[in-house]
């Protein structure tokens, strides 16, 4: 298991690499980089002296060189707008986007959980239905949308939880059960597919033989075996869950990374940018590791060497 | 191949022969009919926006802003689902912004399927070190989140109706060139193709004869199911502000700058809304008989 | 199953390894405890009073109505600290050190942060003294302040004459200060003792107060200052009514009332200023009670807002006007530019061609139709252009167009889009002068890109929309970008061009307020002769309160909680 994990580690070198190599080009596709640090009053030789300061005038497989060295030493640059390192003003926010996600996951499974099985256990019953017309709404309302009537309800008609903010847990509801329902939606479906399938399958005929009760069955035997292939698709969820969490932070006012970067974007704060979307794909990356390996604690057959 | 399929819908009862068997199949899914419909509707309006439109979508009536529907006491005959709060004609925006809403669907999913085909053609074909190039840049995109990655270009490129096509067609080409990729390399060792192979054909008409018809299917379907995906997409940017600036149209647009209306005047962005929701509903209703039909593998 | 739980345990543990440490809780330091019973006897008598001359005063209007009768334990969770409020708005500063951000939005949280050396006085256009008590203008170019002794910062140190000296020493040894050039002014400083300073400026100055109550006058800690350097935008030490309790960027900010404060102690014990971006939710936190005051109520919330027995509306003017800037002409950053508003008859037209009447009511009335940037109280403001709706007369545009041989070659505007309902204005006025003939081709910009491809580089065309305000209410600001060498966005030329260069120079050092005030006058009218500005309207703004807040907007809608009470 180590082994394996070392390996995967490893293997994520090339991967931020090409990461890194993206953002390269993109701070390039906007022509002259310079542009950026460089006010109208500012005279030719000013900018050319401001070209220099950034390695600007460098080759570009130097500057990308260059680059790359900054960051192994966990630098991107500083921000234009609040005049602090990017990286930190990223890093700050961590927890309060890991807090969301995390939550809304746990709501998600908590969701389409019971409402997967059931709906698979009783086709074409009520439950089925429900579960059924809800997964199709989740992929077809955009997040934001869904925030804003929550907030209308929930917050402002009911007065059941604070609508903006990150104070106690009260305010964490309303942001993650908005982020959770795309991500529950889509769990359901595959759930309920997956275990539809499963039910077939002669091991239940036999555990169900073997005198088990219905549930034990149901749960030991089907749930764990139809699991497997909704976890392969967990995995591929966190890159849409986080994306999802950067809307859902600017619906809510939730302090986390991705309100720091659409600020940023609208403030062509680039460094900021940068370091958010590094510290994005890694989380992204680190949580498919860790997807794959909970694969072994669910599936007995898979073994990593 | 043509003959397994004759043979194959012999075996099955079938009302009208003439028919071709995609209309055959269609009739029995009511799910892909009611899609196939929807969509067939929408590229109609779309189509036809400038004849159908009561009004001109962009003709301001200061005095008659935040009509409601004309179910509602206190509308205008003339304005049949109420107006914005420039007195637009709601009705009329919706039509128009049908158009601007598909060309940013249709043309971004385009943008992603050439891209993303023609990488994952070439990948899976050739192997070597352009598979591992091209199999590595997959891994990065994948990485980042397709919302911050379009965000992070925007903010490069600036939003209007062709970069915001540009950033949802170069950050959405993923899933093509990965399916299509695991499709050639299964493909890639056939007989067919060895065959040509080995009488000497090329590669480029290798893969354009006998490789691309066997992953049409999947690309067809993915790319269905990417519109609806690039519509939420957009509606989602124009809702950071990110997205096509007005005067132009598109649902997102008025989804967007309704939002603040939603308590008061609820039709402004419940209509786009419903739009959205209606048109990717039947997207993904196509798209998942489509699927069905073409290309059972696909299902998980 | 039992495999399953450690997907359970490790998400759980995420979701508790975070929520252990939210945001900086504003946990009741020492002092606040004793704080609440004192405050208490003192609110009945509180407009903020200081020892020898009268402080600020009518800051804002006291409060009018007795504090209501206590409301029975409602709120009890939020009382723990003393008395609190929490204030939504769309952005809070990104520094708290006041030279380096000028915006609007962080103005306000330096105001309570760090008191000037004067106060003007928001309704009457007056100055008061602050901390300096009294002041004398030696010679055209001389100033020479008393400064109030006994006076702490935040930290326990003296406010003196070095302070003062320092703060701004500090600005103008450092031109990537944001407000540098607005301090250049200064020709030198001198300390004549502990508590008195003297100013001495380039040239004569008749806006010499104005700029000294301008943005980035907090006088700040020195001593602290030197410390921590730069990190002074995290860790703000100044004299003002609150003190930091803790800033988290783009989040929020929580200040405590100063108990030493030299005017007494702010009523209000704790005031947390938070970021909410999105104008629907801040709305909704404050109908839900989440927050107790928000600036840009948009109008169809009014009615929400009104309804809502717990909040009240109050409308309070800025000093934003929005301007239709047009250009006449090519100029020095924008050599080779062309464009058919270099026909003044063409341009004549636009002005007669636009409606105020109807953009005020497109705004749902909250603008005051202008046809001058100068807004009252500040001098030269005239009831001639203020409150006025101009000429609107189309057929005459129509006529002149014609005149002018127009070919329909487009006008190209530009406009950003990030205030309330600016987008909406420019289209409104895009159809205006279409009705009269004139073909306009608008782009609509998010801020940033209007910022770095029109505004910024000077590329602007024919027309672009744009508000500006006027914190200074001095009228040198308002009529600066016509000054010969400043036209880089209208290119203006021309007679009245010519006698307006002469009336804005001499008008900027011109000691005598009579007549100073009719050079200004004489300005805006040659500025409506040859339009290259056509000011639309001046802009109100909408506050939600909520009704346990005895505050009312000043003149100038800034947020200063020094006076203002709470009922509990």
């Amino acid at each position: 298991m180590t082994r394996y994990i070392a390996r995967r580690l490893v293997l994520m070198v090339p991967v931020l690499l090409g990461v890194t190599l993206i953002l390269f080009v993109l701070i390039r596709l906007r022509g002259d980089p310079v542009a950026a640090f460089v006010t109208p009053e500012m005279s030719a030789a000013e900018v050319e002296a401001v070209r220099v300061a950034y390695g600007f005038d460098r080759p570009l497989p130097e500057q990308y060189a260059t680059m790359m060295a900054r960051l192994l030493q966990g630098d991107f640059g500083r921000s234009i707008r609040y005049r602090t390192p990017a990286i930190d003003l990223i890093l700050e926010r961590l927890p309060a986007t890991a807090q969301l996600a995390a939550t809304a996951l746990a709501l998600a499974v908590l969701i389409s959980l019971p409402l997967g099985l059931l709906s698979a256990l009783y086709p074409n019953s009520l439950i089925d239905l429900v579960a059924t017309t809800l997964s199709t709404l989740g992929r077809a309302m955009p997040n934001y949308w869904v925030g804003i009537m929550f907030i209308l309800l929930f917050g402002v008609q009911w007065r059941w939880f604070p609508v903006s903010g990150r104070d106690d847990a009260t305010s964490l509801v309303m942001p993650a059960l908005t982020l959770s329902f795309g991500i529950a939606t889509t769990l359901t479906r595959l759930l309920r597919s997956s275990m539809l399938e499963v039910v077939r399958m002669e091991y239940m005929v036999v555990a169900r033989a073997k005198g088990l009760r219905e549930w034990t069955v149901i749960l030991r035997h089907g749930l764990r075996n139809a699991l497997i292939p909704v976890l392969t698709v967990f995995g591929l969820q966190m890159a849409w869950l986080l994306g999802g969490a950067v809307i859902i932070e600017q619906v809510f006012a939730w302090p986390g990374m991705g309100r720091i970067m659409i600020q940023a974007v609208q403030g062509k704060d680039m460094a900021v940018v940068q370091a958010g979307v590094f510290i994005f794909a890694l989380i992204v990356m680190f949580s498919n590791l860790a997807v794959d390996v909970l694969y072994a604690f669910i599936d007995p057959r898979i073994r990593y060497s | 191949m043509a003959t397994t399929t004759v043979s194959l819908d012999k075996s099955l009862p079938r009302p009208r022969r003439r028919l071709p068997t995609w209309v055959y199949r269609l009739r029995r899914s009511p799910v892909g009919l009611i899609g196939a419909v929807i969509v067939t509707v929408v590229v109609v309006i779309a189509i036809l926006a400038p004849t159908i439109a009561p009004l001109d979508p962009t003709k301001l009536n200061l005095g008659k802003r935040l009509l409601p529907p004309i179910w509602i006491t206190g509308s205008d005959p003339t304005f049949l689902l109420g107006t914005d709060q420039l007195g637009r004609d709601m009705l009329s925006r919706l039509l128009w912004g049908s158009r601007i809403s598909a060309v940013v669907g249709v043309a971004a999913v385009a943008l992603s399927a050439l891209i993303g085909v023609t990488l994952g053609l070439v990948s899976g074909f050739f192997g070597g070190w352009v598979d591992i190039l091209i199999s590595r840049a997959l891994d990065s995109f994948m990485a980042i989140p397709f919302i911050v990655l379009a965000l992070a270009v925007v903010s490069v490129l600036g939003g209007s109706l062709v970069n915001i096509i540009i950033v949802l067609g170069f950050t959405g080409w993923v899933s093509f060139a990965r399916v299509v990729r695991g499709e050639v390399l299964t493909v890639r060792e056939r007989d067919y193709v060895t065959a040509a192979r080995s009488i000497g054909q090329r590669n480029r008409p290798i893969l354009v004869r006998h490789i691309l018809p066997n992953v049409i299917g999947s690309i067809i379907v993915l790319a269905t199911l990417d519109v609806a995906v690039a519509i939420i997409a957009e509606s989602s940017l124009s809702y950071l502000g990110l997205g096509v600036q007005p005067p132009t149209v598109t649902w997102g647009l008025m989804l967007a700058d309704g939002r603040d209306h939603l308590a008061t005047s609820w039709w402004l962005s419940t209509f786009p809304g419903l739009a959205i929701s209606i048109t990717v509903l039947g997207i993904i209703f196509l798209g998942d008989w489509l699927r069905d039909v073409l290309d059972p593998r696909l299902k998980k | 199953m039992r495999r399953l739980w450690p997907v359970f345990i490790v998400i759980a543990l995420i979701v508790v390894a975070c929520g252990g440490q939210p945001a900086p809780q504003p946990a009741a330091p020492p002092a606040a405890s004793t704080s609440a019973p004192a405050a208490k006897p003192a609110s009945p008598t509180e407009p903020p009073k200081a020892a020898p001359t009268e402080a600020p005063k009518a800051v804002a209007p006291a409060p009018t109505t007795a504090p209501a009768a206590p409301a029975p334990t409602q709120a009890a969770a939020k009382t723990t600290g003393g008395k609190k409020i929490v204030v939504g708005q769309a952005e809070i500063p990104t520094s708290l050190d006041p030279p380096t951000d000028w915006a609007i939005q962080a103005t306000w949280v330096h105001m309570n942060l760090f008191d000037c050396l004067v106060w003007r006085n928001r309704d009457t256009n007056e100055w008061a003294p602050y901390l300096a008590t009294s002041w004398q203008n030696i010679n055209e170019t001389t100033w020479r302040f008393k400064l109030r002794e006994g006076v702490e910062f935040h930290n326990g140190e003296k406010f003196n004459a070095d302070a003062v000296i320092w703060t701004y020493q500090r600005i103008l040894d450092d031109p990537k200060m944001i407000t540098y050039a607005q301090w250049t002014f200064i020709k030198e400083m001198k300390k004549i003792s502990d508590y008195e300073v003297e100013f001495v400026t380039k040239t004569p100055e008749p806006a010499f107060l104005s700029k000294m109550a301008g943005t980035g006058c907090g006088i700040q800690a020195p001593i602290h200052g030197k410390q921590v350097g730069a990190d002074v935008s995290t860790k703000p030490v100044g004299a003002g009514p609150y003190k930091l309790v803790s800033y988290t960027k783009g989040d929020r900010v929580i200040l405590q009332a100063n108990e030493k404060y030299w005017a007494g102690k702010p009523d209000i014990d704790t005031v947390e200023i938070r970021a909410i971006p999105e104008a629907a939710t801040r709305v909704a936190a404050l109908l839900s009670g989440q927050i107790d005051l928000t600036p840009a109520v948009p109008s169809q919330d009014w009615k929400r807002v009104q309804d809502n027995a717990n909040l009240k509306l109050e409308k309070a003017l800025t000093t934003q006007v929005m301007i239709l800037f047009l250009r006449a002409g090519p100029s020095s950053k924008y050599t080779d530019w062309k464009g058919v508003t270099s026909n003044a008859k063409i341009r004549q037209a636009i002005s007669l061609a636009i409606d105020r009447k109807a953009l005020v009511d497109l705004v749902d009335g909250m603008g005051v139709p202008t046809t001058s940037r100068i807004t009252p109280p500040t001098l030269g403001s005239d009831p001639k252009f203020y409150n006025q709706v101009g000429t609107y007369d189309p057929a005459k545009a129509r006529a002149l167009i014609k005149e002018a041989g127009y070919d329909g070659t487009p006008l190209r505007m530009h406009t950003a889009n990030y205030l309330l309902k600016q987008s909406e204005v420019a289209q409104a006025l895009q159809a205006m002068l279409q009705d009269v003939g004139l073909k306009v081709d608008m782009n609509i910009m998010d801020l940033t890109t209007f910022r770095e491809k029109i505004y910024v580089p000077y590329k602007n065309e024919e027309l672009y929309l744009e508000t500006l305000g006027n914190s200074f209410f001095d009228p040198w600001i308002a009529v600066l970008s016509e000054q010969s060498d400043r036209r880089e966005r209208s290119g203006w030329s021309g007679p009245q061009a010519d006698e307006a260069d002469k009336l804005i120079r001499a008008a900027a050092a011109n000691m005598n307020p009579e007549d100073r005030k009719k050079q200004y006058i004489r300005i805006q009218e040659l500025f409506n002769e040859d339009p290259v500005m056509v000011p639309l309207y001046q802009q109100y703004d909408m506050f939600g309160i909520s009704k346990k807040l005895q505050w009312k907007p000043p003149l100038d809608g800034f947020l200063w909680f020094g006076n203002a009470k709470l009922t509990q």
